[in-house]
């Protein structure tokens, strides 16, 4: 069946979004509460790797999925742990854990067979989307061809959006990044949500790395996730924190992806280096187009909360 | 200063001849000095070997990037630790060696009682030429290097012979006559060297054929390499050639899964696929490393201002057609080759390659 | 009354609690770093001897680490500086490639100059190119209110893919297949200040500089009203300070800093411009920045912390033959501990103010 060019592009740049979408989502659900997030691209590493050694050694892709989550738990738990007990720099934290968790997946990865085949999955996680629907022109592909992680990431970005704005439990979450103290008062237990929020917030990472190798590529290489836990960072920032620019935001990266493989594939004598650049200068004009009050830092972000005990 | 052009054009053009006999000019030119040499080698690699206490002969082995390429890297690491075992070698690996940290890199292990410097990036050797006169009692060796120095061995594969070929299998085999080009850059001297030896043998057999060529900006990007991989197929390509690193067998099995055909680079990469893959373009650095390691041991290889260049004769090189598309494709296509063949290796065809310097 | 003198000698001395917390993370994560070593069969001892010998063992090496050290500190003064006057500056990596870059078009044209001159211009170019950078991001900060989180960051990207452009093509050295700059004369390189090392003079630059910036941003009236406005711009205004005036200031300097890091990397290590030129220099000047908590002695030992674990763990791999993976793993720890470690020196100042017991 052949395609369009827009379809073709379109959905490039949904698959492309996906990774950026998952870390996005994590790092806005940990600054909500108060705690920058950033080791999204050491957990979105690995994440990657666990997500494609578990595949591997069951044979089954979803218990590939449920290492990344069992990934995302510890390094999540990890990185509370020294957020909120300690008080110190979350900044540098996250720095080191990228660092060492670069570390740990190559020296995993090269503990393992290193024969190409032996170690490829045999299997990737399949696009769903009812057939009949995919028939229709230019849009059907795009909405209903997708994989299943990406429908999943959109409706966890909705779920969000709603779970933030409207529920208790939200407003409660908000209020810790606002003013762990007031909530405290108010009986709210920061240390609880904000534990549960960037817990949560490094599963998701590590569900977005999860993505690359069970769908899209079935092998893992050395740090693979090339910088994608820094886009999904500047998309938080260009979405203003709100749930809605954010996967916006990520989108835009996706396609500015897609479009820069488009622009060398047409070969039309620009210089490589100008279409890998497109991404950035993009995401540097949309920030200038979109003018307006943002969502808002939460006045308590990057701020430890010490109790006095 | 070796211009790169003048260096493929001996190798290929003006015969094995020529460039046997620049080697064997090389050689006799150093042969006063290179019996006493070669003895005084011997013996002080034996010294050398003595001194370390373990009777192992020190070598270092440098690499740009990481070990675990699936392709230039991991090809010359497991070598390497084959030679080491077969010649009683002590060898130190250092990976992520950039262009910037390679000076030193190499001085600390050429000061620290390594006898032999191997690095793995042939882009390094220019800057192993620099270094090599100040430490005149150790033997430099660049792999796939195009300058050299008196103490250094620099062995490069031509870099186009074997492209050529695969463009010639390409340009028979297309019938979209679009081939697609994937490598690091698209502006660095070899990739410009391979798209021109591309274009040539596909064009020297389909007029029509054209490359496109695109870059990816990473060897271990993965998803990245296989969207591009992608954006290639949808604009029509129908046979591609990926060269970056790790990425290469990933961009391989997207064309497998996509019914489109590709080329191996750099190692045997046909066992990927069957039905799809044309054969690989291959110039590993073991064949290179082999040479060097045995010709170092048993002092027959001696340091030498002009590299050694060598092709698909020599063995450097060779396109290996994958042994499962022999029932597959009309018996034209390796017909076509073999003229090819033939062609390069007596030197009938020439390849106007990019100028760059050295 | 022992006790008495020793917390009061301790409480002038904070620096002692932090620096003697921070080398005991350190050997902490040695420590567990040592026990994954021992584990893949290699002896953690010699290969930590190694470590230290690759830094302080030769002449050779220490200048290698002071080399590595100068741009670090320059990334980090950088961000240390914007940060105070309240503009994130996450660019440092572009401004260190811009300030190389400018540094490079000079000394390319001053070959037939005195070096003192030529060395002089060459730097100060470097310097116009971090500052013109960082100002850009500053402009669409002011004018447009954007975030400079964002901008600053991708015009990191931006401008390594302009680098890349530029190596190979209109910049590109014709003699050689590589894909860089012809090298500067000799005449505009920054001379080597230790024997058999090739420590290069940038070192005392960059100190001489880190004392005047302290020097200006703590001591003169310029400096109080960068960090007013960092603090509190409404107030400041208030308290009758331009902010807007002092909030570029701070842009300039921030980005001339980078740029001088660049600078001093490419005339006095490197003297050639390339892709890869840094090593994330600016990059780990941000973390060094945070490390060293601000201020001057701080970011003066995490810059040599950070420049020491480069050349350490190099050496490590060449003579130990300690795999890369594990290197960076013990990087993380090592950091990780040490910024963990200023929780208990807090909690240490505390107990020494309040006389309440360390427990």
């Amino acid at each position: 069946m052949k395609t369009s060019l827009i379809d073709t592009v379109l959905g490039m740049a949904v698959r492309m979004s996906t990774p950026y979408l998952y870390a996005a989502l994590g790092g806005l659900i940990s600054q909500r509460c108060g705690v920058y997030n950033f080791a999204l691209e050491g957990m979105m590493l690995g994440g990657a790797y666990f997500g494609y050694l578990f595949a591997l050694l069951s044979g089954n892709l979803f218990v590939g999925i449920l290492g990344a989550i069992l990934f995302g738990m510890l390094s999540g738990w990890l990185l509370a742990f020294i957020a909120i007990r300690f008080g110190v720099s979350q900044m540098v934290v996250g720095l080191g854990m990228n660092t060492l968790y670069l570390g740990i997946t190559s020296f995993c990865s090269r503990l393992m067979s290193t024969s190409k085949t032996d170690s490829a999955l045999p299997v990737l996680l399949k696009n769903v989307g009812p057939e009949t629907l995919q028939k229709i022109p230019v849009l059907g592909s795009l909405i209903f061809g997708q994989n299943s992680m990406t429908y999943l990431i959109i409706i966890l970005f909705i779920v969000y959006g709603w779970f933030i704005r409207k529920t208790e439990k939200g407003l409660s979450l908000r209020a810790v990044g606002e003013n762990p103290a007031a909530a405290e008062t108010a009986g709210i237990n920061v240390f609880r949500y904000r534990y549960a929020a960037v817990i949560l917030s490094a599963v998701l990472a590590s569900m977005g790395g999860a993505f690359l190798t069970l769908t899209q590529v079935n092998r893992f290489s050395e740090n693979m996730s090339n910088g994608r836990g820094w886009i999904a960072i500047a998309a938080i920032c260009l979405g203003r924190m709100s749930a809605l620019g954010t996967c916006l935001s990520c989108f835009l990266f996706g396609f500015a992806s897609a479009i820069s493989n488009q622009i060398q594939v047409l070969n039309m004598g620009i210089p490589y280096q100008f279409a890998l650049m497109v991404p950035y200068i993009l995401s540097i004009i949309a920030l200038l187009s979109v003018r307006g009050k943002s969502a808002g830092r939460p006045a308590a972000l990057g701020k430890p909360y010490l109790k006095n005990r | 200063m070796v211009n790169l052009t003048m260096v493929a054009l001996l190798a290929g053009c003006g015969g094995n001849s020529s460039s046997s006999s620049t080697t064997a000019a090389a050689k006799s030119a150093a042969s006063a000095v290179a019996t006493e040499t070669a003895a005084a080698s011997l013996n002080e690699t034996v010294a050398a070997a003595a001194s370390t206490g373990t009777g192992k002969v020190k070598v270092a082995w440098i690499c740009e990037g990481i070990l675990t390429d699936n392709g230039w890297n991991a090809d010359g690491y497991k070598e390497m630790q084959e030679l080491a075992t077969k010649y009683n070698l002590d060898v130190s690996y250092q990976e992520n060696v950039g262009k910037t940290e390679a000076p030193d890199v190499i001085r600390n292990y050429a000061s620290e009682g390594y006898k032999l410097v191997i690095d793995n990036e042939q882009y390094h050797c220019e800057i192993m030429a620099e270094i090599a006169p100040e430490f005149p009692d150790v033997t430099f060796a660049c792999v796939n290097g195009y300058v050299s120095a008196d103490n250094m061995i620099a062995i490069t594969g031509d870099m186009w012979q074997h492209i050529y070929l695969a463009g010639v299998m390409a340009g028979k085999v297309t019938k979209s006559n679009k081939l697609g080009l994937i490598t690091y850059s698209t502006d660095s001297s070899s990739a410009l060297t391979m798209l021109a030896a591309l274009k040539a043998g596909a064009q020297s057999v389909n007029s029509s054929a054209d490359v496109i060529h695109v870059a990816t900006g990473s060897f271990s990007d993965l998803e990245a390499g296989k969207e591009m991989c992608t954006s290639l197929i949808d604009q029509g390509c129908d046979v591609i050639f990926c060269n970056s690193g790790d990425c290469n067998v990933t961009v391989m099995q997207t064309c497998a899964n996509k019914k489109v055909y590709s080329i191996g680079a750099i190692v045997d990469h046909n066992d990927i696929s069957a039905d799809y893959v044309l054969g690989s373009a291959m110039l590993p650095p073991s064949n290179i490393l082999k040479i060097m390691i045995s010709g170092y041991i048993d002092g027959t290889l001696k340091g030498s201002a002009k590299p050694i260049v060598m092709g698909i004769k020599e063995g450097c090189e060779e396109f290996r057609v994958n042994p499962t598309m022999k029932g597959k494709l009309d018996q034209s296509v390796f017909d076509a080759l073999d003229k090819a063949t033939k062609g390069v290796e007596d030197g009938s065809i020439k390849v106007e390659l990019p100028k760059t310097s050295k | 009354m022992h006790r008495e003198k020793f917390k009061s000698f301790l409480q002038k001395r904070s620096f002692l609690i932090t620096g003697g917390m921070a080398i005991l993370a350190i050997f902490i994560a040695m420590v567990v770093g040592g026990i994954l070593i021992f584990m893949i069969g290699i002896n953690p001892f010699a290969a930590y001897q190694s470590f230290f010998r690759g830094i302080f063992g030769s002449v050779y090496g220490f200048g290698e680490t002071m080399n590595k050290f100068t741009p670090l500190l320059c990334c980090a003064l950088s961000f240390s500086l914007a940060q105070k006057s309240g503009f994130f500056n996450l660019g440092s990596e572009g401004q260190l490639y811009m300030g190389a870059l400018c540094s490079v078009l000079m000394a390319s044209h001053l070959s037939d100059m005195p070096a003192v001159p030529a060395i002089f211009f060459s730097v100060l170019a470097g310097i116009f190119g971090g500052a013109a950078l960082s100002l850009v991001a500053g402009i669409l900060k002011i004018l447009f209110d954007a975030n400079e989180l964002l901008t600053t960051m991708m015009l990191n990207y931006i401008m390594t893919y302009i680098i890349a452009l530029l190596v190979s093509g209109a910049m590109k050295d014709p003699q050689s297949a590589m894909e860089q700059t012809a090298s500067v004369p000799a005449n505009t390189r920054l001379p080597s200040v230790l024997t058999d090392s090739r420590l290069h003079a940038g070192l005392f630059i960059a100190l001489a500089v880190l004392i005047l910036v302290w020097f200006l941003h703590q001591r003169t009236v310029r400096g109080f009203e960068m960090r007013l406005s960092g603090i509190n711009p409404k107030s400041a205004h208030y308290a009758g300070v331009n902010e807007k005036r002092a909030l570029i200031i701070a842009i300039i300097v921030s980005g001339a800093l980078s740029g001088l890091g660049g600078s001093l990397e490419l005339l006095g290590n490197q003297y050639k411009l390339m892709d890869g030129f840094s090593n994330n220099f600016g990059f780990d000047g941000i973390g060094i920045a945070v490390m060293g908590q601000y201020n001057p002695i701080g970011i003066l030992l995490s810059a040599f912390l950070f420049a020491a674990l480069r050349i350490g763990t190099s050496s490590m791999q060449r003579s130990m033959k300690v795999p890369t993976p594990l290197l960076y793993i013990l990087q993380g720890i090592i950091i990780i501990a040490v910024i963990v470690s200023n929780y208990y020196v807090r909690r240490i100042k505390d107990s020494l103010v309040e006389g309440r017991p360390v427990g």
